[in-house]
């Protein structure tokens, strides 16, 4: 059995196991992050005209800026769970890329 | 020949995998959670299309939408490692936040006789995207996947 050969297939595959697993990770926060606050800002905008138009009550319309904060701290939320979950995925990966590099190599 | 002993790099590799086995868990991808988050989502936006008519009519029908949301959070709290899925569950049905808990509470208090179309529209809006977040966490449990929105 070639254990240095084993080492650099697990090694290998370590680093792109890890370098997609963050970068998948950190793009998809970062699009969530942005697309939140630019949806966000257009819906402020049009809450606060539709309340200069007479078309939301007061009450509406601090209701829906109040929605406005929950929604930001239920994506606060979800991304950190995601985050744990893919977290394990990858600990998953990486677990059977070294049972399997053993194994085969056997 | 190598001797195999408990320093052999085959079970230093073994016992780095059982290590990664060991490690702080997370939630597993449960149907039943999933199921819940999508079919809630239904569920609130029918009742959320139906407040325009007085709170009266509908009540019923908002109490039970408010107690399958307490079923779901008493379903995700009952899962290990499952802090964030709860908490949100926790929020949407809270009558002081801004999602289905304080959208009841509203009608039910301030606008007994009916919400206005343009506040069903815009909160239509943001319900969506509350339980678009809690599937895609659900989701995720699963297999890595993107939160693109959800039709």
């Amino acid at each position: 059995m070639d254990f240095d050969a084993v080492l650099d297939e697990i090694k290998d595959g370590i680093v792109v196991l890890v370098k997609t697993a963050i970068k998948t990770f950190a793009e998809d926060a970062k699009a969530d992050l942005l697309g939140f606050v630019e949806d966000s800002k257009a819906d402020l905008k049009r809450y606060a005209e539709m309340l200069a138009r007479g078309d939301l009550h007061k009450l509406e319309f601090e209701f829906l800026v109040k929605a406005q904060v929950t929604n930001a701290k239920l994506l606060a939320l979800s991304a950190k769970g995601i985050a744990k979950a893919r977290l394990k995925h990858l600990r998953d990966s990486l677990k059977d890329l070294i049972l399997r590099s053993v194994f085969a190599a056997l | 020949m190598m001797r195999r002993t408990l320093f052999h790099p085959i079970f230093v590799l073994l016992a780095a995998a059982l290590a990664l086995a060991g490690c702080d868990d997370y939630a597993d991808y449960s149907l039943a959670a999933y199921t819940n988050a999508t079919e809630m989502k239904a569920k609130s936006l029918a009742l959320l299309a139906k407040s325009g008519a007085p709170y009266a009519v509908h009540g019923a029908e908002a109490e039970a939408v408010l107690l399958q949301i307490d079923v779901a959070y008493e379903f995700a709290a009952g899962f290990e490692a499952n802090q964030e899925a709860a908490d949100m569950w926790a929020l949407i049905r809270d009558p002081e936040e801004g999602s289905v808990g304080g959208f009841v509470a509203l009608w039910r208090r301030d606008f007994p006789q009916g919400l206005s179309p343009g506040f069903r529209t815009e909160f239509e809006r943001a319900t969506r995207f509350a339980f678009d977040r809690l599937i895609c966490l659900e989701a995720n449990k699963r297999e890595p996947a993107s939160c693109a929105p959800l039709p």
